[in-house]
């Protein structure tokens, strides 16, 4: 009768333990479901999915939300034509600091209009490579020494390519110095002399970056390009033929000689 | 006499205002014309002119409230020069001469230096640039970080370099000769140095 008690207690208790074992798994379950769910909305979107904040995963504690929302920052230009009346009344009322800032707005407003029509003359393919449209970039802070940038790259699995056309930069200043001084370039034995389409250049290699081509179009302006995981210098070099860099000169009215 | 001079004097600061004034005004105008014509290039090398004409009238103020003399030396006034820069490298350049062959003192502004952002990365690392030999270290000058150097660190008394950044702007302080490290701190400190910032922001 003891031992028939002693069994059935055991039983009980397997039977409470199973029970439990069951009811945690199907919590877990529970968790490991919602927990990939929130990440699959979280790479893949849900449109059903409310619209208050996400919590970041990493910060719960603080509870702090992350931004998914903001519209981020408007592109449009200065008005040019706008800031240059702000700069002649500011400047009638003697307000120089505001005429200043007004003035170098007009020139943000130009010189993106600059680089915009440059960066449409670019091709949209290059050594059979497609350029890669999200990382276009015109850049204008209206500071002389920073000045217009415009940049435009293209890869594949294989290949990589870019162009970053400066205008009253100071990346200028050292290809010309490397041109300017023969002596910089016989005797490095990565960097060289070169002629492209009629303008005096400097290439370099390096085994991690691969190629480097610079190139000054005329007194303030200096086109570089970068060629990775090219077989030697002439494919390199035929990469540059892609580009019109008479044209790009021209459309930024620098002058060679 | 007194009266001609006065008239003279009249006659030549109004035809100085007058000729800024009409730079802005012919350059200003030839940017809109260009840039109806769709000129980009020519458009914004006579912005650049006007711009120029802008800082030469901020560096004119400048100059009108910087202290006649410093540290008892009174200022050269035939050295002042101002010029606004459009093309690259540095906008506005004031300059400003005190004392003498023995002893002197330069003052010179630069805003829109490309030098700027090599002194405040110096200046953010403080521990690095007071230096063990006591020739350079950071102090503050009317509540502005600032980076004082001596010339020779091997004499006691001598010449002092000190830049003060702010905005887009480095204002430096050149003292030549025998001066102490008190002499130019307070000669510094009597700088208008937040008016300067105030015309150049």
């Amino acid at each position: 009768m003891l031992k028939l008690q002693l069994k059935g207690a055991v039983a009980l208790a397997l039977l409470c333990f199973l029970n439990y074992q069951t009811e945690a798994q199907a919590i877990l379950n529970k968790v490991k479901s919602a927990a990939k769910n929130k990440a699959a909305n979280a790479i893949f979107g849900d449109n059903d999915a409310p619209s208050t904040p996400s919590v970041s995963e990493g910060d719960e504690r603080s509870g702090r939300p992350m931004n998914n929302t903001s519209g981020g920052l408007i592109t449009t230009p200065p008005d040019v034509g706008k800031s240059i009346a702000t700069a002649e009344s500011s400047f009638s009322a003697k307000k120089y600091g505001e005429a200043r800032y007004a003035l170098q707005q007009a020139i943000v407003g130009i010189e993106m209009e600059m680089g915009n029509k440059v960066m449409e003359s670019l091709p949209e393919k290059v050594a059979g490579i497609d350029f890669v449209k999200e990382s276009d970039k015109v850049t204008s802070t209206g500071m002389a020494f920073v000045g217009l940038t415009i940049f435009r790259e293209y890869y594949n699995d294989d290949k990589a390519i870019d162009i970053t056309v400066a205008n009253n930069s100071s990346l200028l200043m050292s290809a010309n110095m490397y041109l300017t001084n023969p002596a910089y370039t016989s005797g490095q034995e990565n960097i060289k002399s070169v002629t492209v389409q009629g303008f005096k250049g400097v290439l370099e290699f390096s085994e991690y970056d691969g190629y480097k081509l610079s190139v000054p179009l005329g007194q303030t302006s200096i086109a570089i390009m970068k060629m990775v995981n090219f077989a030697d210098e002439t494919a390199a070099l035929k990469v540059s033929d892609a580009f019109d860099l008479a044209g790009i000169q021209k459309q930024l009215g620098d002058k060679i000689n | 006499m007194k009266k001609i001079y006065l008239l003279a004097l009249i006659v030549t600061v109004f035809g100085l205002t007058a000729s800024a004034q009409n730079d802005f005004t012919a350059s200003t105008a030839t940017a809109k014309n260009e840039y109806k014509a769709g000129n980009l290039e020519e458009a914004r090398f006579a912005l650049q002119q006007s711009l120029a004409e802008v800082d030469k009238e901020i560096g004119k103020e400048i100059l009108g409230i910087l202290p006649k003399s410093i540290a008892g030396f009174s200022f050269v006034e035939a050295n002042d020069n101002v010029s606004g820069n459009s093309s690259s490298f540095g906008g506005l350049f004031v300059h400003r001469d005190y004392g003498d062959t023995t002893k002197s003192v330069a003052i010179d502004l630069m805003d829109n230096s490309p030098m700027l952002a090599g002194i405040n990365s110096l200046l953010a690392m403080p521990m690095i640039m007071n230096s063990s030999d006591g020739s350079q270290k950071v102090v503050k000058v009317s509540g502005y970080k600032a980076l004082l150097q001596r010339k020779d660190a091997t004499q006691a008394v001598g010449g002092y370099t000190l830049q003060i950044p702010f905005n887009q702007s480095l204002f430096t302080l050149d003292f030549d000769g025998a001066f102490t490290e008190s002499e130019v701190t307070s000669a510094a400190n009597a700088m208008p140095i937040s008016e300067v910032a105030k015309l150049t922001y």
